[in-house]
């Protein structure tokens, strides 16, 4: 057999994949570097002497984490007692969380998903009611989703004062609208032949959706909906800093006064935490995606 | 006048024709068929098999022509009697539509979706009456995996969910069976097996039989009625021993435009 030469093949002018690629990486480095001079970056602060003190000490402590108060006073809990309760608070406030978000969102996914729509609408009201409720939907959720749940909880907090139940709702809100968002998106990319042939059998179209479609779709509902849980914990962690007694509070505590043993206590329980939740999750996932082969 | 003996008319097309964006699937098909007739679908891909078959529950109507089913033209069956006409039809598509993170009495429950009110099918799917799980133990003997009652679905074999698709098909007791190209994916002896239990079932429950089949001799050997599709005609409607071998040639000859070129 002959041998192919570079130039039996067709003429290009560029490298196809070279010069794109280049390209690309020129204006992501250009655009980075404009945004910095923009923003004001000084890359310098990160190294004052100041600075790096105070670095050097914070992760000097992560190898000695407390185990008791570094400054005990008398009458206190033992310190120990105080990071777990700390952690059960923060787990309490993510599991709220997620039980209000998690069936907003379904419903919203709902909603805003043309999964489960008939193929053909004849009825011109029953056309306009659905585009209607869909438009509704999906604008409810791309306003609740652009805001941060931070900035939720400062107009929360302000309107109806530094509460836990201010706090679950302004996290609420934004989680919801992000799980309709990823749920809608899930129905919508799961395999359709399941449904239609349940359609074509005489099923509804809701019928058909919820046997035809959520069944494959409940590993990856699961498996997201798992990890919206340690963004909940980790937002419940956050909502400390604000004065929500939860393991962010204590941390913020400690952390002004300079107790970054007992502040690697905390975030060490809070990494456990969540090391166990993507654990348990993932026994979950493994036993669902067995059963969705 | 129509004899006492004589079967009456499932699905008549007169002139039917179905485009895809302009592009013709079928085009001016005249077809009867009879109920309880036993009928395999032959041709190239994309000839227009599929689409035929999903005519036949009324999921798709022709653009042109009409298509009679069970004497009323399948444009004028209202929401309620289509429901009630395709839940007497069933479907056991190419990749057979099982759900498989269910057990196998599960799928096998959902052959009667279209009967059953939301609140019953989900009674149904969670918790079966005795009577019901005995019921889709003996529809399992018949396809030969009644071992299989409590099995996730996605543990078993291909051969087995063609037969849990099969038992489903049963379940929802049709008078039409249509079967989109069944046994595509398997062996020669599961295919055979397959057909055989088809037929079988077909025949015990008096339902009328359309397989769409790309293996042209499992029709030859087991269809009494074998019609040929290509490119959207019907290039042949006949008994096996009629149609020449001629006619098989022509079936799946390749177009210019399809045929490879060597060097």
């Amino acid at each position: 057999m002959a041998k192919k030469s570079i130039n039996s093949l067709p003429s290009t002018t560029v490298s196809p994949l070279i010069g794109k690629r280049r390209s690309i990486l020129f204006w992501i480095t250009l655009i980075t570097i404009i945004c910095g001079f923009l923003i004001g970056l000084k890359p310098d602060n990160l190294f004052s002497n100041n600075s790096l003190k105070l670095a050097t000490e914070f992760f000097k402590a992560s190898i000695s984490p407390a185990i008791d108060y570094e400054n005990p006073v008398e009458g206190t809990e033992p310190f120990l007692k105080v990071v777990v309760e700390s952690i059960l608070i923060t787990l309490r406030f993510a599991i709220l969380v997620m039980s209000v978000s998690v069936p907003i969102g379904a419903i919203l996914a709902f909603l805003s998903t043309t999964a489960w729509w008939p193929e053909n609408i004849n009825s011109t009201t029953k056309k306009s009611l659905l585009r209607t409720l869909h438009i509704i939907a999906r604008s409810w959720i791309a306003f609740a989703r652009s805001i941060h749940e931070l900035i939720w909880g400062i107009i929360f907090i302000t309107a109806m004062g530094l509460s836990t139940e201010a706090a679950i709702v302004a996290v609420t809100i934004p989680f919801s609208g992000i799980l309709a968002k990823i749920y809608a998106e899930i129905f919508e990319e799961q395999c359709k032949e399941t449904q239609s042939m349940f359609r074509a059998i005489g099923a509804g179209y809701f019928v058909s959706f919820l046997v035809g479609i959520i069944p494959s779709a409940l590993p990856d509902i699961i498996s997201y909906t798992f990890y919206r849980l340690e963004c909940a914990l980790r937002a419940a962690a956050v909502f400390g800093f604000v004065g929500i007694e939860t393991i962010g509070y204590k941390i913020k505590l400690s952390s002004d006064e300079f107790h970054y043993q007992e502040v690697w206590t905390y975030l060490y329980a809070l990494f456990l935490t969540i090391a166990l939740l993507e654990w348990w999750g993932g026994k979950i996932r493994v036993s669902l995606n067995s059963k969705h082969v | 006048m129509t004899k006492p003996d004589q079967k009456k008319e499932a699905f008549v097309f007169d002139k039917v024709q179905h485009c895809y964006s302009g592009v013709p699937a079928l085009e001016k098909i005249d077809l009867k068929i009879n109920e309880g007739e036993k009928i395999a679908i032959v041709g190239p891909s994309g000839s227009g098999k599929t689409t035929l078959l999903n005519m036949l529950n009324a999921s798709i109507q022709p653009t042109n022509g009409r298509i009679e089913i069970l004497g009323k033209d399948s444009n004028l069956y209202s929401p309620k009697e289509l429901k009630a006409l395709r839940s007497n039809i069933s479907l056991i598509p190419q990749n057979l539509a099982l759900v498989n993170s269910f057990r196998v009495w599960q799928n096998v429950i959902t052959g009667s979706i279209g009967d059953y009110s939301f609140p019953k099918l989900i009674k149904n799917l969670f918790a079966p009456s005795e009577k019901k799980l005995l019921e889709i133990h003996s529809i399992l003997e018949r396809v030969g995996i009644e071992e299989k009652l409590y099995s996730v679905t996605s543990t078993l074999s291909g051969g087995q969910k063609q037969r849990v698709a099969v038992a489903r098909s049963i379940f929802q007791s049709p008078s039409t069976i249509l079967a989109d190209e069944p046994v595509s994916s398997v062996d020669p002896a599961r295919a055979a097996s397959l057909v055989k239990i088809l037929l079988k079932v077909a025949e015990e429950e008096e339902a009328t039989l359309l397989m769409s089949l790309h293996n042209l001799d499992l029709a030859i050997k087991h269809f009494p009625r074998i019609i040929g599709i290509r490119n959207g005609n019907i290039h042949f409607d006949q008994s096996p021993d009629q149609i020449s071998q001629r006619q098989l040639e022509e079936l799946y000859e390749l177009k210019e435009s399809e045929i490879l070129q060597d060097g």
